[in-house]
C-alpha cells in the first residue's frame, strides 16, 4: 500500500457488546463459558440466526428450479448471497462456486484439475507433473493432492516448515520449476497462526507456469481477502469458521479456468442438456453445483459477511492483532510455557498453540475444560506440521471478535492451574518442568 | 465429573512408575497403534512362547491416561500370563469403560480407577488406546 490512508481511525471493537450479538456465548448456561476454539467453528451472531430463519419461515423452496413465486424468492436469495461472497472476495459472482465444504472445495479442484482432459486448453494434471503443497498445510489441503498425484503419476513436493512454523519461503526455486502444475497453499496456518507471503509463491509459480490455490478457511473473518490483489487462481473458505452457518463453503476460481475444467459431482442443475448416452455441462459456478443447493445456508453465510463487515474488517484484524499480542506475552510469562509461530502477532492473528512442558495438551485441555474454557488439543489435523516442530499434540486458543482481554485472562490462570494441579497430584515436579 | 476423580492417585501412581515402558530388543511380535483424533501413538512389543505372553514393553507419546493405562496394562498382563487369559482381561477393560458394566469388576483390576473417564468419549480412546495395541499383537502371533 502506497497512499495514505486518511480514512478516520474508528474506535476498537468492543468486544463485550460484540457478545452481546451471540446468544450461545450469552445465554444463561454459559456464564462462565470462555470459547477459545474459533478456529475450529465459530460461533454465529444473532444476524444470522435470524437470516436463515426468516429465508426459512418466509421463502423456503429449491432454487433454480420451479416458477412459484417461493422458488423465484429462494432462487434470488441464493444468488444474492454469491453477489456478497463474490464482492467480499473481490471477485465476480460467476466465479463463486458453493460447496459443503472447504474441503469439498478441495476435492473439487483436485478431482477436476485430475481428470483427463479434452481439448488442447485442458489444465489436466499428468504423469511427471509436480503439485507443490506446504509442510503446514491442515489434512484437507493436503491428502486430497496426495491423492491427485497417486492417481495421476504426478509427484507432490512441499515447501517445509522454518522452526517457528512458517512456510520457508527461502527454498522456492528448488521446490516450484517447469514441471510444477499447481501450487496449494495456506493462507493461514491454522496451528502456527502464521500469515502466508504469498507474493514471492505467486511469483514463482507464475515463472514456472503453473496455477496458484490458497486455502483461506482460518484467514477469512480474519484478515480482508482480495483475490485480484492475491492474484491466485483458486481460493477455498469455509462459512462456519467466519461466524455463518455449517454445511457451506466456496471455491472461488478464475472464471477463464473454472470455464475449462471438467464437473466434479454430476447430476441435476449441472446440465445444460442430456440425452440418455450423453450430457453437456452449464457454465461455472453452475457446473459444479449438482443437486439443490443449501440456500438457507447461504442466506446465513451472506449475513455473517454483512455482520463482519458491519465491524469492519480492519477493526476485526485488529482487535484479533491486539489480543493475540496480549495471550502472547502473558502466556509466554508462565514457567513451562512456549507458543509456537511468529513473534509478531500482526503476522499471526487470531491463531495461539502452545505446550506445556510436562503436561499433555490433552491434560491442559481437560483442565481447561473443568474452567469452562473451551480451546482445541492435539494434531489440529496438521500432522505433517507437529512432527515438523517436533511436537506430538499442542493447545490452541483461538479468538474471534466477541472474545476480549477478560478470556484471555481466564485462559492464563487455567493453563496455571494445569501445572499446579499436575504438580500437587504427583504427576509433574513443577521444578524440573520450569 | 471432579478433576480428582478423572486423575486418581493410581493413575499418578502408574504414570510415575511407567511399568514395562521402555521397548525390550527380544520380542516376538511389534505393533504400532495411533489415536487418529490427537496423534498419540504407541509402540508395543511382545515376547511369547506357546500359549504364554512372556514379556511386554511399550513406548507411549500420549496423555497421562494412555501412559498410565500402559503401565497399569503392564502389570495385569504379567500377572494373567496366557494369551486367553489376556483376551479376557482386554474384554472386561473394554467393556467396563465403553460402559458396559455400572461397577468396575474385580476382573479389571487397577483399571478400575479410570472409572471417572467413562463420561468423556474423547479420553476413553486414550486410555484404549495400549489395550488395542495388545490385542492387535496378540492377533498377530495367534
Amino acid at each position: 500500500m502506497t497512499a495514505v490512508d486518511r480514512t478516520p481511525a474508528l474506535p476498537r471493537l468492543d468486544s463485550r457488546s460484540v457478545r452481546a450479538d451471540f446468544p450461545l456465548l450469552t445465554a444463561s448456561d454459559a456464564s462462565s463459558l470462555v470459547y477459545l476454539d474459533s478456529a475450529a467453528t465459530t460461533q454465529r451472531p444473532r444476524a444470522v440466526l435470524d437470516a436463515e430463519r426468516e429465508f426459512l419461515e418466509h421463502s423456503n423452496a429449491a432454487c433454480h428450479r420451479g416458477a412459484h413465486r417461493l422458488a423465484e424468492q429462494a432462487t434470488a436469495a441464493y444468488e444474492d448471497a454469491r453477489t456478497v461472497v463474490a464482492a467480499y472476495l473481490g471477485g465476480d459472482p460467476s466465479e463463486v462456486v458453493f460447496t459443503k465444504s472447504a474441503t469439498e472445495a478441495i476435492n473439487l479442484l483436485a478431482f477436476s484439475l485430475g481428470s483427463p482432459g479434452t481439448g488442447a486448453d485442458s489444465l489436466s494434471i499428468r504423469p511427471g507433473d509436480e503439485v507443490v503443497v506446504s509442510e503446514l498445510e491442515h489434512h484437507a489441503n493436503l491428502v486430497p493432492w496426495q491423492e491427485l498425484c497417486r492417481r495421476t503419476d504426478a509427484t507432490l513436493r512441499y515447501i517445509p516448515s522454518t522452526p517457528n512454523g512458517c512456510l520457508d519461503l527461502t527454498v522456492l526455486d528448488e521446490v516450484i520449476g517447469e514441471r510444477t502444475a499447481l501450487v496449494s497453499v495456506t493462507l493461514q496456518s491454522n496451528v502456527t497462526g502464521a500469515v502466508t507471503d504469498t507474493a514471492p509463491i505467486v511469483r514463482a509459480a507464475r515463472r514456472a507456469g503453473a496455477l496458484v490455490a490458497v486455502d483461506a478457511c482460518q484467514a477469512a473473518g480474519r484478515i480482508p481477502i482480495d483475490v485480484r490483489a492475491l492474484d491466485v487462481d483458486f481460493l477455498v473458505l469455509s462459512s462456519h469458521k467466519m461466524l455463518g452457518p455449517s454445511g457451506i463453503g466456496v471455491l472461488w476460481g478464475r472464471f477463464d479456468l473454472l470455464e475449462r475444467m471438467p464437473p466434479f459431482l454430476t447430476g441435476g442443475s449441472m446440465i445444460e442438456t442430456v440425452t440418455l448416452t450423453g450430457a453437456t455441462y452449464a457454465d461455472p459456478p453452475r457446473r459444479f453445483e449438482p443437486g439443490v443447493p443449501p440456500v438457507s445456508q447461504a442466506v446465513g453465510f451472506a449475513a455473517a459477511i454483512g455482520y463482519l463487515q458491519g465491524l469492519g474488517e480492519q477493526r476485526v484484524l485488529d482487535h484479533e492483532v491486539e489480543l493475540t499480542g496480549y495471550a502472547l506475552a502473558e502466556l509466554r510469562a508462565l514457567p513451562g510455557v512456549r507458543t509456537l509461530g511468529p513473534d509478531d502477532p500482526a503476522r499471526r492473528p487470531g491463531i495461539i498453540s502452545f505446550v506445556v512442558d510436562g503436561v499433555h495438551a490433552h491434560d491442559v485441555a481437560q483442565i481447561l475444560d473443568d474452567d469452562d474454557i473451551a480451546v482445541r488439543a492435539g494434531h489440529q489435523c496438521a500432522w505433517p506440521l507437529h512432527r515438523a516442530l517436533g511436537v506430538t499434540a499442542t493447545v490452541r486458543a483461538s479468538v474471534h471478535v466477541y472474545n476480549g482481554h477478560d478470556d484471555i485472562d481466564r485462559l492464563v490462570s487455567g493453563v496455571r492451574r494445569a501445572r499446579e494441579f499436575f504438580a500437587a497430584q504427583g504427576f509433574i515436579d513443577l521444578e524440573e518442568h520450569a | 465429573m471432579k478433576l480428582d476423580d478423572l486423575y486418581r492417585d493410581v493413575i499418578a501412581k502408574h504414570y510415575r512408575l511407567r511399568s514395562g515402558h521402555g521397548l525390550q530388543d527380544e520380542f516376538t511380535a511389534e505393533v504400532h497403534k495411533v489415536n487418529p483424533s490427537c496423534g498419540d501413538e504407541i509402540t508395543l512389543r511382545l515376547r511369547h512362547h506357546d500359549d504364554i505372553v512372556d514379556e511386554l514393553s511399550h513406548e507411549v507419546a500420549g496423555c497421562t491416561l494412555s501412559q498410565a493405562s500402559a503401565s497399569v496394562m503392564h502389570t495385569l498382563v504379567m500377572e494373567a500370563k496366557t494369551a486367553d487369559r489376556v483376551a479376557e482381561l482386554h474384554d472386561a477393560v473394554r467393556d467396563f469403560l465403553r460402559g458396559a458394566t455400572p461397577e468396575p469388576p474385580a476382573s479389571v483390576g487397577a483399571m478400575g480407577a479410570f472409572e471417572a473417564v467413562r463420561s468423556t468419549g474423547s479420553r476413553v480412546r486414550c486410555v484404549l488406546l495400549p489395550w488395542q495395541a495388545l490385542t492387535a499383537a496378540l492377533k498377530s502371533v495367534r
